[in-house]
């Protein structure tokens, strides 16, 4: 027998036993199901009045309601695409048509030239990875206040600091890696205004149970708007924008709440809308099947759109970053087969150039600009595995590298300055194996575990 | 076409000829959790696919219930939903309102030898289903045939396929 096809028995054999061990729940029951009759019908309705008169149902509690119709949307005339393969580098092994060969340079930097960025990779439990493409190490450490979970923000930067964690956020200096409790409260989702993030707190404990009481914190923890609830009618919040929040609407676009005026303007969509970004006023979205891209400017109302390249599927939700000095707009690219980022589509908004960069063996989930607005990382999420993808491409000199690294346990990046290492890279190299990802909450690791690669 | 909905008071569904649906449910559920398992690579999400099929198969019980095997039915539509991009992350959606609620870490994530799961999960679709059913499942290459709907000889091509690609992958796997 092939050895692979031993370790499948054996593996096989062993899921069984772990499968023997799990409790067998209640069957599922007419009543659990009513509710999908009850709700196909309802759902049909809707549908049907949003195809025949191209609104969306009134309802919403909200004072004041603006509905800004698609045909406010302009697109942008036909831009200059460029695809740019890989730089095929040079490899430790040879190459396979497995996306887990690893696959980086023998010796130097592991992007071919000095990067100057430090990645901090959420390890999906309670610490992060944090990558030093310069000198080739990976240190595995624990983050105060932050915990396993999927809320839709785990850890972002606000900044200067690291605001992770849910049930209670934090605030962690990237620096000093001293944290600040934000206060209790179910979630944190970004703000627009610089070093502040609001706080969605559920009576139930849990993302979507009941009417959630928003309000907005510093990095001190300073609450700096008076807790106010958001009925359920009025959607979810997603995200910041200058002044309030954006408000998922389930089958219908999105809405943008302001706080001061409690005023509502619906952007309407036929599909639920989903947040990709924001900065200053521009709001990154899409909706339904993710077909086309828009920014919205959340002052003036005006939409921009732009459109799927041919031989994709979709903009994969919430994946699109807005660099940091604004210019550029990057997304990735998906097929509905994959459900993972095949390629990354790069807008100048200066020029209104895209660039689309692919590598055909490998596959990312995340996307995250370096301070400089000029290198661009995509990383695959990792959690579990053994191996981590990770895509760089330069702005300037139009360079893309597409590396696979031999370790996991990474979700999405923070790109900070490699001035931040010492906070991170320990002194001492120990052997990869004595560095594993944590599995389990809480991971107990204290210190930092480093080894090169 | 709109269905009446079922009456509270109908559990538990029992059809005259058919075996109640309460204990196929008890007797199948484990190991179509494992095959969910193997193919989506998360015991949250395929308890959600898992619970999916059997709800599917309650609401159409008294036609899913006098099939010859209502086991392989309930099978397929695991198989497909596993892989299928949009249940999965309708699936996940669901999965994560859950975990925030407190439920503790998953009894199949991380357990036994992840690599070898992971390898199945990058064959094909195709592949990594009749892995799934051959191998986690014990089902001969006719069942597998039957519930998949293929041809005995196209389950042999499958089966033969994934085990040179498993082998190229696992025999290469480093660190």
């Amino acid at each position: 027998m092939l050895k692979a096809e031993e370790r499948l028995r054996d593996a096989a054999s062993e899921l069984r036993r772990e499968l023997a061990r799990v409790p067998i729940p209640d069957p599922p029951t007419s009543r659990r199901i009513k509710l999908n009759w009850i709700l196909a019908p309802a759902l049909a309705v809707a549908a049907a009045v949003i195809v025949v008169f191209g609104v969306v149902p009134k309802g919403d509690p909200d004072p004041a309601v603006t509905s800004l119709p698609r045909t406010a949307a302009t697109t942008l005339p036909p831009p200059t695409v460029t695809t740019t393969p890989p730089t095929t580098p040079q490899t430790t092994k040879p190459q396979t048509t497995t996306s887990l060969a690893v696959r980086v340079p023998v010796e130097g930097p592991i992007f071919g030239e000095e990067t100057g960025v430090l990645l901090l990779l959420d390890d999906g439990i309670d610490g992060l990875a944090a990558f030093d493409p310069d000198r080739r190490l990976v240190a595995r450490s624990r983050v105060d206040g932050q915990r396993a979970g999927d809320e839709p923000y785990s850890m972002i930067r606000v900044g200067d600091k690291l605001v992770v964690g849910w049930h209670e956020p934090h605030a962690v200096d990237i620096s000093s890696r001293e944290a600040t409790s934000l206060g209790h409260a179910t979630i944190f989702v970004p703000a627009a205004e610089p070093d502040r993030v609001w706080l969605i707190n559920y009576p139930s404990g849990r993302i979507g149970g009941g009417a959630p009481l928003v309000w907005q914190v510093d990095m001190a923890g300073n609450t700096l708007t008076e807790p106010v609830t958001k009925t359920p009618g009025s959607g979810h919040p997603l995200i910041g924008i200058p002044g309030g929040l954006v408000l998922q609407r389930a089958g219908a676009g999105l809405s943008l709440w302001n706080l001061e005026t409690e005023e509502t303007t619906v952007l309407e969509a036929d599909g639920t809308g989903f947040v990709h970004d924001v900065s200053g006023d521009e709001l990154i979205w899409c909706s339904g099947d993710c077909t086309t891209l828009a920014m919205t400017n959340t002052s003036t109302l005006v939409t921009m759109e732009y459109e799927l390249p041919a031989g994709y599927d979709e903009f994969q939700g919430r994946s699109s970053r807005i660099s940091p000095s604004g210019r550029y707009l990057a997304a990735l690219l998906g097929l509905h087969e994959t459900y993972e980022g095949e390629a990354i589509w790069i807008l100048d908004r200066d020029t209104g150039d895209i660039t689309v960069v692919s590598d055909p063996e490998t596959h990312v989930d995340y996307l995250a600009w370096a301070p400089d607005s000029d290198q661009l990382f995509a990383t695959s999420g990792s959690y579990r595995q053994t191996r981590t993808a990770i895509w760089r491409y330069q702005i300037s000199d139009g360079e893309f590298t597409a590396v696979v690294l031999p370790f996991g346990g990474a979700l999405s990046p923070v790109v900070v300055d490699a001035s931040a290492a010492d906070a991170y890279i320990g002194a001492d190299m120990v052997d990869p194996s004595q560095c594993r990802a944590p599995g389990v909450q809480p991971s107990g690791r204290t210190g930092i575990c480093t080894f090169g690669l | 076409m709109v269905h009446e909905p079922p009456h509270p008071d109908d559990d538990p569904v029992v059809i005259a000829g058919a075996e109640p649906f309460e204990a196929f449910f008890r007797r199948e559920y484990q190991p179509v959790l494992g095959l969910a398992f193997v193919l989506c690579g998360s015991h949250a999400v395929a308890e959600e696919l898992t619970m999916d099929a059997f709800e599917a198969a309650l609401r159409d019980w008294p036609r899913v219930g006098g099939l010859e095997s209502p086991g392989a039915w309930v099978r397929k539509v695991v198989s497909n939903s596993s892989v299928s991009r949009f249940r999965r992350v309708s699936a996940e959606a669901r999965a994560r309102l859950r975990l925030m609620g407190g439920v503790g870490p998953s009894a199949l994530d991380g357990s036994g030898d992840v690599e070898v799961w992971e390898a199945v999960r990058r064959l094909s679709r195709r592949q990594a289903q009749v892995v799934a059913l051959f191998y986690v499942e014990g089902f001969s290459r006719a069942e597998v045939a039957r519930i998949l709907g293929l041809s005995e000889e196209s389950v042999k091509t499958h089966l033969e396929r994934a085990r040179r690609q498993l082998e190229k992958e696992l025999g290469d796997a480093q660190g």
